[in-house]
């Protein structure tokens, strides 16, 4: 009954959900999905991560790869960060080259990352004006239901934080290149930025963590990134009814709990992991 | 606290607009505040592409074209900026099965690009006639790397000091926020605060769309 | 969209008129609209307009590598951007079939006929050379995009200066405009293009608009430059029509008057923009701004605003942090680089063993506990949200 009562009356199905003061999915307003993370996931990238928000799940691999820096700026690195809806995660994508949705994505993410000053691009030079590190960070969406950004944001600090990169000898005369791949060096992350993302129903309803249907059926919605110092690095809003200031700082608090517990997790999922590596690698 | 306290002052860059200045579009207008210059035309209600065609509402397509270089990422999200900002200020379901167009192409950037891109569309969306439930007003403003100043309307040259940027866009009715973006790491006061500022000066941004619309529609 | 057909009314009204030697707009047949052109604040930026067509015109440099065959020499890149702004039945995206034909005839009309001095943009051969790239938009489609662009493209590359590089064998060195004053470019001659369409009647008319070349019948444009010289020829039939006879002998003459007339024009307008911020006087300017009038009822300019804001006062913040929410949420570690954080109920943290048991036979997880059957969940912290 629930499910064609879905089916056919969508707005109704949500609304009426809502005026009891619970969410289709059995949430409360203010509560957010679980999350979980996994990484170091796939072997043959240089890092990763699994990002999972409740359904929402975002993958990210990061392969550094070596370039030549641009001629203004010859200490820098570059950090490439690509989304990709893909038809796997929900059928309003089609397959082909990136729709805008995706674009925007990565340009948010992009945003955060400068933002955060989360990396410092000077760290990725090897020899000024010859050679840097390219860190390409491909974020793939596996299942789209809502609050996707927060699920990348989570899935590509998570990889970034764990990264290593191998130590490369340039002979700046001969030009040549020696890698050192067992010689890894751990990078250094900053500050952890986490996103949450809310959806703003009519009478000015806040809800955290949207689903793929309320975000679709929300009046307007809006990200905010925070970093460890609780200084926040992002405030997206691309549009929608306008808000009051009050519902922005209500998120803000919200946003500042939120950040701590997954930054735990995170952290958390990294120290399983170096126990697990110092574990097996202590027999031999 | 004395009372002389309570007030700051600031400048704003001066405005400038001449609207109805390209000949093929329905609405049109070049905004200039300061050096940044933005023009924006308006096409529509027409016909729409079966994919696009949404049954209850207007559909809008935003174009933005920058001034070099083929069309990069970033273009996208000012295109989604300025797309779901104009969504709420239409009426939609005015003008369902149809869409409209809203093209603008970057003329010149001198800080505030994005702010000005909002006005510009809203300049053109009420020189093109259509119902809207309210008009929309961006101002941008950033805070000062080492005195943590909050300026109003910044160019390039202030920009580069700065610590962080903001963008907001108000309603003309209750002054809320429609659109938010920034640059840089700030706290929770200084965010607060901005968004003060900015909101006391939208004011003057609607008083000068008032201005011209009054100036033209005396005499149509 | 489609472009809108045009109508029979339209078509034997305009061919009435050319027959009678009168246009819409009132010129004469060999008669030009009036060119403006406004700079902006960047080298290399201009707005152009001829009669209601108008085009942005920007030129920008960067260093690449030299193509292999030309080792010495810089290289130029012409972008025509027609976007939906110019008219409607333009497509963002991918460029269409009339945006590269005006990019094509403007690249012979400035690249193939060596108007820029490209060996001059060589900083080190074989290894660094300036890029130029010259992108061209149309704001306003009304006919003769070409004769707008063209004056655009002449007029930014007279306006551009790129930057001044030192070499010091290995490294090149690139100077702010506050260290070394930046160098113009070198143009050999000025070229430009003019436009002329021929009727049904034989009749031939300069600068078209967009209503009149629809109706012609055949098109013909003429690249000149000032030294009456011809760099660039384009004449193409608009439908199947043998009326035409020779146009181009006809209108050369009148076209290499009126292009060098137009250099001039152009030369003059960039030469005193140039001097007022070499002067750094912009009392008599014509830049963007300018291209706005005062006095029409349209228009509206604004001096600098200054107002008084009141101070924000940080004791009007309400207290937001009352947010009720009892969510307590714990988080389990797993081995193999796992974590998850997950909300509990208050009465389950007192059982937390029957907790993980129910949690262990959550389908996400089987795999991890197949590989790994002596799993041990590890709780290691209650978040309490509510405070």
């Amino acid at each position: 009954m629930d499910l064609q009562y879905k089916t056919i009356h969508p707005v109704k199905y949500l609304q009426d959900h809502l005026e009891q003061g619970i969410r289709p999915d059995g949430r409360k307003f203010l509560s957010f999905r679980p999350v979980s993370v996994n990484v170091s996931s796939i072997v043959q990238a240089d890092s990763s991560a699994i990002f999972k928000l409740g359904d929402t799940s975002a993958v990210c691999g990061i392969k550094a790869e070596l370039a030549t820096p641009k001629a203004d700026i010859p200490d820098h690195g570059y950090i490439v960060p690509n989304v990709e809806l893909s038809p796997l995660c929900s059928p309003k994508f089609r397959p082909g080259p990136p729709s805008e949705q995706a674009q925007v994505l990565s340009k948010l993410i992009d945003i955060v990352l400068s933002n955060s000053r989360a990396l410092d691009l000077k760290d990725l030079c090897i020899c000024k004006n010859k050679l840097v590190w390219v860190l390409y960070c491909d974020i793939l969406c596996l299942n789209y239901n809502g609050s996707v950004i927060d699920a990348c944001i989570g899935a590509m600090i998570a990889a970034l934080k764990t990264l290593t990169l191998p130590e490369i000898n340039y002979n700046s005369e001969t030009g040549v290149i020696v890698t050192h791949p067992e010689n890894r060096k751990a990078f250094t992350v900053r500050t952890l930025p986490v996103s949450a993302s809310f959806a703003i129903f009519e009478k000015q309803l806040l809800l955290v963590d949207p689903s793929d249907d309320e975000e679709d059926m929300s009046s307007t919605r809006f990200s905010i990134v925070m970093d460890d110092e609780e200084e926040i690095c992002y405030i997206h809003k691309p549009g929608g009814i306008p808000i009051s200031q009050n519902l922005l700082c209500k998120g803000l608090e919200m946003t500042k709990v939120r950040a701590k517990s997954i930054r735990s997790v995170i952290n958390a999922a990294i120290s399983t992991l170096n126990v697990n590596n110092i574990e097996t690698n202590s027999p031999k | 606290m004395v009372e002389e306290d309570t007030e700051i002052d600031c400048v704003l860059r001066p405005m400038n607009c001449e609207i109805n200045l390209l000949s093929r579009s329905d609405g049109s207008t070049m905004f200039m505040q300061g050096d940044t210059t933005i023009v924006a035309g308006i096409n529509g209600p027409m016909e729409v592409k079966s994919q696009k065609m949404a049954y209850d509402k207007l559909s809008i397509e935003v174009t933005y074209t920058p001034l070099t270089g083929p069309a990069k990422v970033d273009d996208r999200l000012i295109e989604t900026y300025i797309r779901e900002s104009c969504e709420s200020a239409i009426l939609v379901s005015l003008h369902p099965n149809t869409m409209i167009c809203i093209n603008l192409q970057e003329v010149q950037d001198s800080g505030g690009l994005l702010a000005c891109a909002i006005n510009a569309s809203c300049l053109a969306l009420i020189n093109s006639g259509l119902s809207m439930k309210f008009t929309i007003a961006a101002v941008s403003c950033m805070i000062e790397k080492e005195t943590g100043k909050i300026i109003m309307d910044p160019d390039n040259t202030q920009l580069k000091n700065a610590k962080a940027e903001f963008t907001y866009a108000f309603d003309s009715i209750n002054k809320d926020i429609v659109c938010c973006h920034s640059v840089g790491r700030f706290s929770q006061s200084e965010f607060l605060a901005s968004v003060d500022k900015c909101k006391q000066v939208s004011q003057f941004i609607f008083d000068f769309y008032r201005e011209i619309t009054k100036k033209y529609a005396n005499t149509v | 969209m489609r472009e809108v057909p045009l109508t029979n009314c339209e078509r034997n009204f305009v061919n009435k008129c050319i027959e009678e030697e009168t246009r819409l707009d009132g010129r004469r047949l060999l008669q030009p609209r009036p060119v403006k052109i406004y700079f902006g604040s960047k080298w290399g930026c201009c707005m152009v307009s001829l009669g209601h067509t108008k085009a942005i015109a920007q030129v920008s440099c960067d260093i690449r590598q030299p193509k292999t065959f030309r080792p010495n020499e810089g290289t130029i890149y012409i972008n025509v951007e027609l976007a939906p702004l110019a008219a409607q039945h333009f497509e963002s995206g991918r460029q269409s079939e009339a945006a590269i034909l005006i990019s094509r005839q403007l690249e012979k009309c400035f690249k193939d006929s060596k108007c820029v001095d490209l060996e001059s943009l060589c900083i080190v051969a074989d290894k660094k050379v300036w890029s130029l790239r010259i992108d061209i938009n149309i704001i306003n489609h009304d006919g003769n995009l070409i004769d707008c662009a063209s004056i655009a493209v002449l007029a930014a590359l007279m306006h551009f200066h790129r930057p001044d590089v030192t070499s010091t064998g290995e490294e090149i060195i690139i100077h702010p405009a506050s260290e070394k004053d930046f160098l113009p470019l070198t143009l050999f001659h000025y070229p430009v293009c003019v436009s002329f369409i021929t009727f049904e009647n034989g009749n031939t008319i300069m600068d078209p608009t967009y209503i009149e070349e629809r109706v012609g019948v055949a098109e013909l444009t003429l690249g000149m430059n000032s030294y009456r010289e011809l760099c660039s020829l384009h004449f193409d039939y608009l439908t199947k029509t043998m009326t035409v006879e020779d146009v181009i002998s006809a209108v050369s003459n009148h076209a290499a008057n009126y292009a060098t007339k137009l250099v001039q024009d152009i030369k003059e307008a960039v030469a005193k923009d140039v001097q007022s911020r070499y002067k750094k006087d912009d009392s008599d300017t014509s830049r963007f701004k300018e291209s706005i009038q005062t006095n029409k009822i349209t228009t509206m300019i604004s001096d600098h605003i200054s107002i008084k804001l009141q101070k924000w006062d940080e004791t009007m913040i309400e207290d937001h942090a009352e947010i009720e929410n009892n969510n307590k949420s714990c988080i389990i570690k797993h081995e193999e680089g796992s974590a998850e954080l997950i909300s509990v109920f208050d009465d389950s943290i007192n059982k937390e063993e029957s907790f993980n048991s129910t949690y262990d036979s959550d389908s996400d997880n089987q795999c991890l506990e197949l590989s790994n059957p002596e799993k041990k969940h590890i709780i290691i912290d209650l978040v309490d949200d509510s405070d």
